[in-house]
């Protein structure tokens, strides 16, 4: 029979009449109370605060306490659809999203494919190729910058002496300036589909390829009905993060294009900074910032419901 | 029991030990021997020069000023992002004049009206860029008379003056045969403009992408107010304005016949004459377009052209004295267009603040500070180290005349400068103007478009204000 010795059991009513108020539960929420209640400082109650503001009318750097305006700050920005408003900043952070993600998807599987094999000297091929994702993006937005310079830039060098083709100014037209951000971020960015497609493919059971082998399955067969239903839960994974993390485009287009020329390059993450902290309006820039957020969850619930539909499957 | 007991009072002590090594963020060192006050700028030449004379007053008087030198890109956020948590690191701010209206209506910079009467010689400046350094509500171009003390409410000092000018390639404007080809092909000779007109056939003649010489290099790029300014003393020197300030109307001033003309022939001037990429220029750019021989003419801000004469970073000769020999300057010479003549040149400069939020001893001592840099022998120094003054008896000087190449020109452009708004909402006007412009200047669209958009868009901004007639 296990029971708390004599001496334990006195030894415990001694210390609850030393000190009845500092139970184990207690000591314990003492030792977590710093961390929750920066977490409450620190993110809960900005939360909450930011959510109310953003049906103000408020500035923060302002002495007038924040007017109540309803959805006046959400409807301007969904219904601003004017050159450089808005709702026509979406619009292009839409297609630079849709452009890099699919273009690093794209590049990032299919070098996979290739890297999975074991060739010799394919350990630090592989490193080398994993670089650009551990540089900081400002870092890689300003080389590019100078890269793509129209007079001592590299790549019009390249192509004006090596090609005969006559220099372009990327960065001082629209579609070439948003194709240069494009470029810059799939350069930065297919390392790391890269790295989730070589794992994902890594772990497909050597005995399924085997034996669709034996059975003198195609290479396009195999890759149909055995890989890419295999690895496609890991490849949807790396596209929710990539497509989240393209939407909060932000460091790349400040050093890169400055979100010129005009506002062309001005993503919307650019546009919540500019709105907070040079125009100061608080209650347009959390209204904006909470249509983000809402537009991140809306995609990654249609990511995750494929997810979770092949995962069923 | 005693170990838990132990531990929390181990984890408390702990906590008690880092704040007490690493110190509280922002404190300062309890040991320190001297009195220290911060002012708040951002990182350029003028800035080291006010250090070089803070480290000096703290030998005289024992206090050290320290200046704080964020990059230019975010001088305005350091500054309004410590003025929107009351509480600021500095005592001081030196602000672009333009920010004068949100600072003011905030709260974050006091009066000094009866400071500025009591300690400074304002007869001695040019009311109107004292003014602008200063004064809120704005003194308006072509208010006459001296400066309101009076009835107006001043809570600057003009800290450092600055316009812009062109400099120019003298040595190219000498050869005899680029004298025989202009003269041939536009029939006056090639001098130093006369006009804004004859500034664009200069640079047009100048223009020969082949040999990779071009006509002419400005500040083009998104951000701040860089193009703003480029595209401000055209439409200014055409006759044009770009608002009313009584009524705060836009529409039918931004975008009027003039101010379109105006940014027609910028956007020329950037897309013809201009080396390729220019549309990202900004100082840095346009100085080393000059010093790299590649334009004749280049317009930028006076306080920069110290840069043009550093060997190490020209090509236009060894020695200071023998880039003196190619390089020249001149203010813009104004235009008579559609019957009315007019001449401007954009202000840059800023001015001296104090902080609401510093402690009623450091404003103090910050006035103190101010009263030591504004007398003659500190404002000697100032344009003797390389920065510009705004006392109009120094600029006229024999001695601050002689102290720099472009200083003659500098002596005679505060009398024909003129600023845009400070109103309180000029960022977002600001980035509008800026943005839309480089969009004209780059050839996304037009200069009549880009104009309209503009109008439209700051019609907005200052409608939401509810403070302007032009909108009931």
């Amino acid at each position: 029979m296990a029971t708390a010795t004599p001496s334990a059991s006195v030894e415990g009513l001694r210390r609850q009449r030393r000190r009845p108020w500092l139970t184990d539960r207690r000591m314990a929420f003492l030792f977590i109370a710093p961390s929750v209640i920066l977490l409450l400082a620190i993110s809960i109650f900005p939360l909450i605060w930011s959510v109310y503001l953003s049906f103000t009318r408020y500035k923060v750097t302002g002495i007038e306490a924040p007017v109540w305006v309803g959805l006046s700050n959400y409807h301007t920005i969904l219904t601003n659809n004017d050159l450089y408003d808005d709702w026509h900043i979406f619009q292009v952070t839409a297609v630079i999203v849709f452009c890099a993600v699919t273009l690093e998807f794209l590049l990032g599987f299919g070098l996979a494919l290739i890297l999975v094999r074991k060739f010799p000297g394919r350990g630090l091929i592989l490193t080398l190729m994993l670089t650009p994702m551990m540089l900081a993006p400002v870092i890689v937005g300003l080389f590019w910058r100078f890269m793509l310079d129209a007079t001592f830039g590299v790549v019009n060098y390249m192509q004006s002496a090596w090609l005969h083709l006559p220099r372009v100014d990327y960065l001082d037209q629209p579609n070439t300036a948003i194709g240069s951000l494009i470029v810059a971020d799939v350069w930065m960015w297919t390392p790391f589909m890269l790295l989730i497609s070589v794992a994902g493919l890594s772990a497909i059971p050597r005995y399924l390829t085997e034996a669709a082998l034996v059975d003198r399955a195609s290479a396009w067969f195999r890759f149909r009905q055995i890989t890419l239903p295999l690895v496609w839960p890991l490849l949807l994974i790396a596209l929710i993060f990539r497509t989240i993390d393209a939407i909060k485009l932000f460091d790349l287009a400040f050093t890169l294009t400055g979100g010129g020329p005009g506002q062309s390059t001005l993503t919307v993450s650019y546009l919540l900074f500019t709105k907070a902290f040079n125009d100061y309006d608080t209650g347009s820039s959390s209204a904006l910032a909470y249509i983000i957020l809402i537009m991140v969850i809306a995609l990654a619930n249609i990511y995750i419901r494929n997810l979770n539909k092949v995962a069923s499957a | 029991m005693k170990a838990r007991m132990m531990r929390l009072a181990m984890s408390i002590a702990l906590i008690v030990a880092l704040f007490g090594t690493i110190g509280v963020p922002g404190a300062r060192p309890a040991h320190a021997a001297m009195r220290t006050l911060h002012i708040a700028w951002f990182e350029f030449t003028s800035a080291d020069i006010l250090q070089t004379l803070g480290n000096q007053y703290a030998k005289e008087k024992g206090v050290q000023i320290i200046v704080d030198r964020p990059p230019l890109a975010q001088w305005q956020s350091s500054v309004f992002n410590q003025f929107a948590a009351h509480k600021t690191s500095f005592a001081a701010a030196v602000l672009d004049s333009q920010w004068l209206g949100q600072a003011v209506t905030e709260h974050d910079v006091p009066e000094l009206t009866s400071w500025i009467k009591q300690n400074l010689p304002v007869n001695q400046f040019d009311p109107y860029l004292f003014a602008a350094y200063s004064q809120y509500p704005q003194r308006l171009p072509g208010t006459t008379g001296g400066l309101d003390l009076a009835h107006g409410h001043f809570y600057g000092l003009p800290w450092f003056a600055d316009a812009k000018m062109f400099a120019y390639r003298k040595d190219w404007f000498a050869d005899p045969a680029n004298q025989k080809a202009f003269m041939a092909k536009y029939h006056h000779p090639l001098r130093v403009p006369q006009s804004m007109d004859e500034i664009v056939q200069i640079a047009d003649f100048f223009t020969q992408p082949d040999k990779g010489i071009y006509g002419y290099a400005t500040h083009e790029q998104v951000g701040y107010d860089a193009a703003a300014e480029t595209f401000l003393p055209w439409c200014w020197n055409y006759g044009g304005d770009i608002w009313n300030p009584a009524t705060g109307a836009v529409e039918g001033y931004i975008n009027s016949p003039r101010c379109v003309h105006a940014l027609e022939l910028v956007d020329h001037l950037t897309q013809k004459d201009s080396p390729p990429g220019s549309g990202r220029n900004f100082i840095a750019e346009v100085t080393t377009d000059m010093n790299q021989g590649k334009v004749a003419l280049m317009e930028s801000w006076l306080c920069c052209f110290a840069g043009l004469f550093d060997p190490k970073a020209s090509t236009l000769g060894k020695t200071k004295a023998e880039i003196a020999q190619k390089i020249g300057f001149f203010n813009y010479p104004g235009e008579t267009y559609m019957g009315k003549h007019s001449r401007y040149a954009p202000l840059g400069g800023q001015g001296f603040a104090l902080s609401a939020y510093a402690s009623k001893a450091d404003q103090q001592a910050m006035l103190d500070f101010a009263k030591w840099f504004f007398t003659p022998r500190i404002q000697k120094e100032w344009y003797q180290l390389g920065s510009t003054p705004a006392n109009s008896v120094i600029l006229h000087s024999k001695d601050f005349i002689n102290a720099q190449p472009w200083n003659p020109e500098t002596s005679q452009v505060f009398g024909m400068v003129k600023d845009f708004w400070n109103m309180p909402e000029y960022a977002p006007m600001l980035k509008v103007m800026n943005d839309t412009v480089n969009a004209s200047m780059t050839g996304q669209m037009s200069a009549k478009a880009a104009l309209d958009l503009i109008a439209k868009k700051q019609a907005s901004i200052l409608a939401a204000t509810g403070r302007y007639s032009a909108y009931k």
